[in-house]
């Protein structure tokens, strides 16, 4: 029943982007992030669209996997589609009832906003579907150090991300245990109202706290025999390096987005040309 | 009405990397009353089988008939097929959550609908066939009882539905010698008042020796043996298969070798036909 719910989706494969460093890869995925704000044109959505094809590509990660992770967020992109046609103010009138006023520009800028919003979700699901959490872990570790000198407890943010996300399989694994133990005593979870279906979950969720709690304590117990102590000193088993692919990968991005950074300054200067131009909407 | 199972395949998470056959071509007829165990190596595919007999994993490929419920059927009555199979998982300790060890156990009975007075007897009559005091420990919450009686309540909460036929994934597991003990003369007790028919999986092989009647060996995710338990651990060799020969069938083994031949299966069985043997009186 819970099988299904993965906080990191990774994609188990041996291919460029897997091998890449996870601190380069969380960098581009920021400037990804960043970048995708800075496109006023659907032109520049296609180049992105590109630039997605290609990462997925080296990837070897199948389309089926990185679309499934837009679905989750189909819901609010349709919402964030439908509020703007409504609210945008625009100036050629396509439409108009009572108050509802539709202008070709609300049209133009909520398809935008929605293209936004799913190439988003693919980069960063780009990210989770090929690096494992544990990496990405350590490499949001590395990237948070120079907070140490602020006293920032780096080391134990990330050992407690570190921890939270080795005991997520460990929960699956317990509720789903749970589950079927309440399901063997005749539990339903899936029938009756809505104050029903709540109530059902309280004989998952008793005992599924007083396993938690049970586990870190033990957990503490452990480390504690072993003498663990936080930061100082501590070495890793498993060191992040550069390879040339960080190089490739890195180039490769920034070619990207520097197309994409020039296109939006050309258009910023250049925009009173463009309406004269068949098809302009593409390119504002 | 037995158990029947035919061609049972399974496949964890099909079509994907993490794919796993689980089961391959199982076969197996389970008889009315009989106490059957089943023993392989971890990951063997037993506890993927028995969750199929109460439809917890529903069944993709085969065929199941328990009882009068055939599980190919469009629509199967899951409630009435659990309260049928009972099913008692590894540490069932961990799944109570109620108030007090009466609500816990009521929780199966309740879930079949059963007017209150029905589901008050039976918690009585399943507090009572475990051995708890239901003055003393009835009203205790579950979590200030010792891992001894919480794992006979968290069973007694399984029989409060009254099952025909009984699952039992490892349930001596993780206590003491007494507490084993203790379980073991349950399953004994439950068999021969309620005339159940009971699975036991277990890996202590002792156990099975001296308790059940038939065994059958899980191997990759496939029945290799089903025959009588004593046929069992004198013809094969089950070392082969990462699992150890109960100590009991070791000394008959060496015993029937200088031509003493013993009967019995527990250990003062066998102590007594020794004694016997030697020609003193039993003890």
């Amino acid at each position: 029943m819970f099988r299904d719910v993965t906080l990191g989706q990774y994609y188990p494969a041996d291919s460029f982007v897997h091998r890449m460093d996870p601190r380069i890869k969380i960098l581009l995925n920021i400037l990804y992030l960043v970048g995708i704000f800075f496109i006023k044109s659907y032109f520049g959505f296609v180049i992105v669209l590109l630039f997605l094809c290609v990462a997925i590509l080296f990837s070897k990660v199948p389309v089926g996997s990185v679309i499934r992770s837009v679905k989750g967020i189909l819901v609010l992109v349709a919402i964030t589609g439908i509020l703007n046609v409504f609210f945008y103010t625009g100036e050629t009138v396509l439409w108009s009832w009572w108050i509802i006023v539709i202008t070709k520009e609300a049209l133009i800028f909520s398809g935008q906003m929605i293209l936004r919003l799913i190439f988003l979700v693919v980069g960063a699901s780009l990210l989770t579907l090929t690096t494992t959490p544990v990496d990405l872990t350590h490499a949001i570790e590395s990237l948070l150090k120079p907070l140490t000198l602020i006293k920032f407890p780096v080391h134990e943010l990330a050992l407690i991300m570190s921890l939270a996300l080795s005991f997520i399989p460990t929960l699956i694994e317990e509720t789903d245990r749970i589950v079927r133990a309440q399901k063997a005593r005749g539990a339903a979870f899936d029938t009756g109202g809505l104050v029903s279906r709540a109530k059902a979950f309280i004989p998952i969720l008793i005992p599924l706290l007083v396993s938690s709690f049970r586990r870190a304590d033990e957990l503490a117990l452990a480390m504690n025999a072993r003498c663990y102590e936080g930061s100082t000193n501590r070495t890793k088993m498993r060191k992040l390096t550069l390879s040339w692919r960080d190089l490739v990968g890195t180039l490769v991005t920034a070619v990207f987005f520097t197309a994409i950074f020039v296109l939006y300054s050309w258009i910023t200067s250049a925009a009173p040309l463009i309406p004269a131009l068949p098809y302009s909407w593409l390119y504002i | 009405m037995p158990v029947v199972v035919k061609n049972l395949n399974y496949t964890y998470n099909p079509k994907t990397p993490f794919a796993k056959q689980a089961l391959l071509d199982v076969n197996l007829t389970i008889n009315d009353g009989e106490f059957i165990g089943i023993i392989g190596h971890t990951g063997s595919g037993k506890s993927t089988f028995v969750q199929h007999l109460n439809g917890l994993i529903k069944l993709t490929d085969g065929e199941i008939i328990v009882n009068d419920i055939n599980l190919n059927d469009k629509k199967v009555d899951y409630l009435k097929l659990r309260s049928l199979v009972g099913m008692v998982f590894q540490y069932p300790e961990y799944q109570l959550f109620a108030d007090t060890v009466k609500a816990d156990i009521a929780f199966g009975p309740k879930n079949m609908k059963l007017p209150a007075e029905e589901v008050n007897t039976r918690v009585s009559e399943a507090l009572k066939l475990v051995g708890l005091n239901e003055e003393e420990i009835g009203e205790k919450s579950p979590f200030d009882l010792s891992g001894g009686e919480r794992r006979r309540a968290a069973i007694a909460g399984v029989l409060a539905m009254k099952p025909k036929i009984l699952v039992l994934d490892e349930p001596t597991a993780g206590l003491d010698p007494m507490g084993k003990r203790e379980i073991l003369q349950l399953m004994a007790k439950i068999r021969a008042e309620q005339n159940a028919t009971i699975i036991m999986i277990s890996h202590d092989m002792n156990e099975i020796y001296e308790n059940v009647d038939r065994v059958a060996v899980f191997v990759n995710g496939t029945i290799k043996h089903d025959m009588p338990t004593e046929e069992l651990f004198q013809k094969v060799k089950i070392e082969e298969y990462g699992l150890e020969m109960p100590a009991m069938a070791v000394i008959k083994k060496k015993l029937s070798k200088i031509g003493v031949v013993i009967n019995g299966r527990t250990v003062t069985e066998v102590f007594n036909e020794i004694v016997k043997a030697k020609g003193g009186k039993n003890v």
